[in-house]
């Protein structure tokens, strides 16, 4: 089978392929765009990737002191303080425990393709675990750094209660990943098992 | 903000169809419609961001982003029995069952690069903006994912030859 067949099989498969869309011109799609175009420039919304741009690394960092930097500003997934000492120096970033409920809380398989939708993703070492900070010594950055310092605030109690979320032990290797200033949860953050690496590998690992 | 908003309608009038298409194929129409708004939120946001020339395979970048959010989201607003059986979202509605059949067996990131490549049209070059990656690695992923393709498709032409199904027995399995 050739590559125009399989992409002529593939494209047969398009469950978009007759799909009746809205045009641009739509009562629905106005009111998309203007529903966009008057939106606050200033904030972002909690559904917004971080997206970089091809190529390059440099916009996360923006990205990931942005998400700081607005700390206080009403967030949901902005668990982290508004003291200065939090602001992410050259060396230093900062992240906490995403809100929620953990009595409602519900996840998927662990995956790459989930993973590979995440902003920021790092194996590290443990290295001080205190009553509400851990702290990583940053051993790779798949996305995002280059920070060689991750602290994890809020990491008490309600760390334990969402579940999937591990136990952080001193001196353990680590994988993890955040969005909007908070790591991961259910499962996609955890001790770097073989499993979890392969699916880091394979979500960062570009090739 | 006058030529923002222009600029702005110019890349929508580009994206807004295939970005329809892209979230059609990967989740509920009802879902696909609140991540659309979200997708144009950032793109109307992020709008200085946009390389040139590669504005739709950036969008489909932001379109992931925004679509692997609302599937955490969704986790989240699952009950904790759902939890307990983990429960995958549903998979798009598609009419050629062998195919893409073969493709739900792939490893999840083999058969979006194949959605990608096959559905979005896209080529190594644009598939490297969406996934992140260099071109080369895209192009090799891309090989990657088609060989797995093939095999899979290989194996289950080989089980229908073994396979026998008698009349009024209805459809194998």
């Amino acid at each position: 089978m050739t590559d125009d067949d399989l992409r002529a099989a593939l494209t047969a498969a398009d469950p978009a392929r007759s799909t009746d869309l809205d045009p641009l011109t739509s009562p629905r799609a106005r009111e998309l765009l203007e529903r966009a175009m008057t939106s606050d420039l200033g904030t972002t919304p909690s559904t917004s990737p971080h997206v970089e741009p091809p190529r390059s690394r440099r916009p996360w960092l923006a990205a990931a002191a942005a998400a700081v930097v607005l700390t206080g500003a009403g967030g949901a997934w902005l668990a982290y303080g508004s003291d200065p000492a939090d602001q992410p120096s050259g060396e230093q970033l900062v992240l906490g425990v995403p809100d929620g409920d953990p009595a409602i809380m519900s996840c998927l398989p662990v995956s790459a393709e989930v993973l590979a939708g995440l902003p920021l993703a790092f194996a590290g070492t443990v290295s001080s675990v205190d009553a509400a900070e851990v702290r990583l010594d940053v051993t790779r950055w798949y996305r995002g750094g280059p920070e060689s310092t991750v602290v994890l605030r809020n990491a008490d109690e309600r760390l334990q209660a969402l579940l999937g979320t591990p136990d952080f032990q001193v001196g353990q290797d680590y994988l993890v990943s955040a969005s909007d200033g908070s790591i991961s949860v259910c499962g996609l953050t955890g001790p770097a098992s073989p499993e979890l690496q392969a699916a880091y590998d394979e979500a960062f690992g570009g090739g | 903000m006058e030529d923002r908003s222009q600029r702005f309608e110019a890349l929508a009038a580009e994206v807004w169809e295939p970005l329809q298409r892209y979230l059609r194929r990967r989740c509920p129409v009802d879902v696909a419609e609140d991540v659309l708004a979200d997708v144009l939120l950032v793109l109307w946001r992020r709008l200085d961001d946009a390389p040139a020339g590669a504005e739709l395979p950036w969008s489909y970048a932001v379109a992931r982003g925004c679509l692997a959010n609302a599937r955490r989201g969704a986790e989240r607003r699952l009950s904790l029995l759902q939890r307990v059986r983990r429960e995958r979202l549903p998979e798009p509605a598609v009419p050629d069952d062998r195919v893409s059949a073969a493709l739900a067996r792939l490893r999840p990131a083999d058969a979006e690069v194949l959605r990608l490549w096959a559905w979005e049209g896209l080529e190594p070059r644009d598939l490297a903006t969406v996934l992140d990656c260099s071109a080369g690695a895209a192009a090799s992923r891309l090989s990657r994912a088609r060989t797995a393709l093939r095999e899979q498709l290989r194996q289950d032409e080989g089980s229908a030859g073994h396979r026998t199904s008698r009349e009024g027995e209805g459809a194998p399995r």
